[in-house]
């Protein structure tokens, strides 16, 4: 990324619904060299354009080594998104990125990892589960902790039974009942109270969901002997510049963009509950 | 099913409730315990019941739900290994406040509630510890059920 304020034409080449409000998005970028030296860290941002409307930060959820693709997991919540959303394949939008900081995958060979997401944030991690596949070998235990409100909000869904033959371990929990379930109801955090941790010293957590759920995560993660320096939250504000000028997404003394929106958790607990920061 | 004594100890000594005893406490409860193999879709005990016995699950999951009326049995939660269920027993008549049914095959440790208070009276270094634990199971309990309230996922709610 030379010029951050530059934008670059992508086109859909694939669009899948996931769960309800949800699908996702297969870019490419219409440039072939831009294309070709386009490389993106796992839990890394775009800037996505729509003519008119403006630009929306959305989490990069495809596999790094994957040249020339780049999926966005995206839930319809505000303008731009929902005009991604009545975007086909073949259309073409605008892309800035990637930006701000990425998950420590660099510090989990030989340890535990743990990935504790609730509903789309799952997005974000899914690029910690494409280097976990790819480099199990790394890795020693690989566990993902999924949440959602109901069956119908599971991300991914159809991808659980390939992740776990391929050695990753996969809890999914429904926040409520559903007609047909027969599979875990309570909130997420309950996963991990009962998750076996032979070694939680040298367990490595990562969580991405709501902030709520990501404190009492790291709480429980703590009480259960994870240090706090062991655990990764990533952080959502109003990005708008992408490279920490404009001020919108400042949190405290960080600016989400560029100091984000990946954090170790100690270094933002202090000022991760103070109300409307 | 009849299981041999140490089997209740090994069981004990790797649940959340009764771990990190020491070797007398454990035996005083394993000598107030049975195992208790429970096949899936058995009901191990019943909302508005008297029960009892207090479970530690060894293997499987429960799933705890409330009768309302129109809409029949509402899971509200799952438990599952090294989770207490049934803690009415402990502390109180034993009157259950939700019924509960084995998700899959299920092997429980039941504790006598009537002889585990017997042996925190008598030992209340013992009881201390117990109480402490339920304290801390019911804690977790109420902060599970606050964050199932906040409905986190509703949309349009937090904004991830």
């Amino acid at each position: 990324m030379s010029n951050p304020w530059q934008l670059s034409s992508a086109r859909i080449v694939e669009k899948t619904a996931e769960t309800p409000g949800v699908a996702t998005y297969v870019l490419q970028l219409t440039d072939d060299s831009l294309r070709r030296r386009f490389q993106f860290r796992p839990g890394q941002f775009n800037m996505l354009y729509v003519p008119g409307l403006g630009e929306a930060a959305i989490s990069i959820s495809g596999n790094p080594i994957q040249e020339g693709l780049i999926p966005h997991t995206i839930r319809e919540a505000g303008n731009v998104t929902h005009a991604i959303s009545s975007l086909s394949t073949g259309d073409t939008l605008g892309l800035r990125g990637p930006f701000g900081s990425s998950w420590p995958t660099e510090l989990c060979e030989d340890r535990d990892v743990i990935l504790v997401a609730g509903g789309i944030g799952l997005a974000p991690l899914r690029p910690v589960i494409f280097d976990m596949l790819s480099n199990r070998d790394r890795y020693r235990r690989c566990t993902v902790l999924m949440g959602a409100r109901d069956p119908s909000g599971l991300l991914y869904e159809s991808d659980y039974e390939d992740w776990k033959r391929r050695g990753v371990d996969v809890l999914v929990t429904s926040d409520r009942p559903a007609d047909g379930w027969h599979g875990n109801v309570g909130v997420v955090t309950t996963l991990l109270d009962r998750l076996p941790l032979p070694d939680p010293a040298s367990a490595l957590l990562m969580t991405c969901g709501p902030e709520v759920m990501m404190w009492y995560t790291a709480q429980t993660a703590v009480a259960r002997g994870i240090a706090e320096e062991s655990i990764y939250v990533s952080l959502e504000r109003n990005m708008n510049c992408a490279i920490g000028l404009c001020g919108h997404c400042q949190f405290g003394p960080h600016f989400l963009c560029k100091d984000g929106p990946v954090f170790r958790f100690d270094k933002v607990a202090s000022i991760l509950r103070i109300s409307d920061l | 099913m009849i299981h041999q004594q140490p089997n209740i100890l090994k069981m004990l000594s790797e649940s959340r409730f009764t771990e990190n005893l020491n070797n007398q406490q454990l035996q005083s409860l394993c000598r107030a315990s049975r195992v208790h193999s429970l096949p899936a879709g058995t009901i191990l005990f019943q909302e508005g019941e008297l029960e009892d016995e207090v479970f530690v699950i060894s293997s499987g999951h429960v799933r705890l739900s409330m009768s309302v009326p129109g809409r029949g049995n509402v899971v509200l939660l799952t438990s599952g290994p090294g989770d207490l269920v049934g803690w009415s027993g402990l502390i109180s008549d034993g009157r259950m406040t939700a019924t509960a049914v084995a998700a899959d095959d299920c092997v429980l440790v039941a504790l006598s509630g009537k002889r585990v208070r017997e042996l925190c009276e008598t030992d209340p270094q013992l009881g201390y510890v117990l109480m402490i634990r339920l304290a801390r199971v019911l804690s977790q309990r109420i902060l599970a059920t606050r964050l199932q309230l906040l409905d986190l996922f509703r949309p349009g709610g937090d904004s991830r």
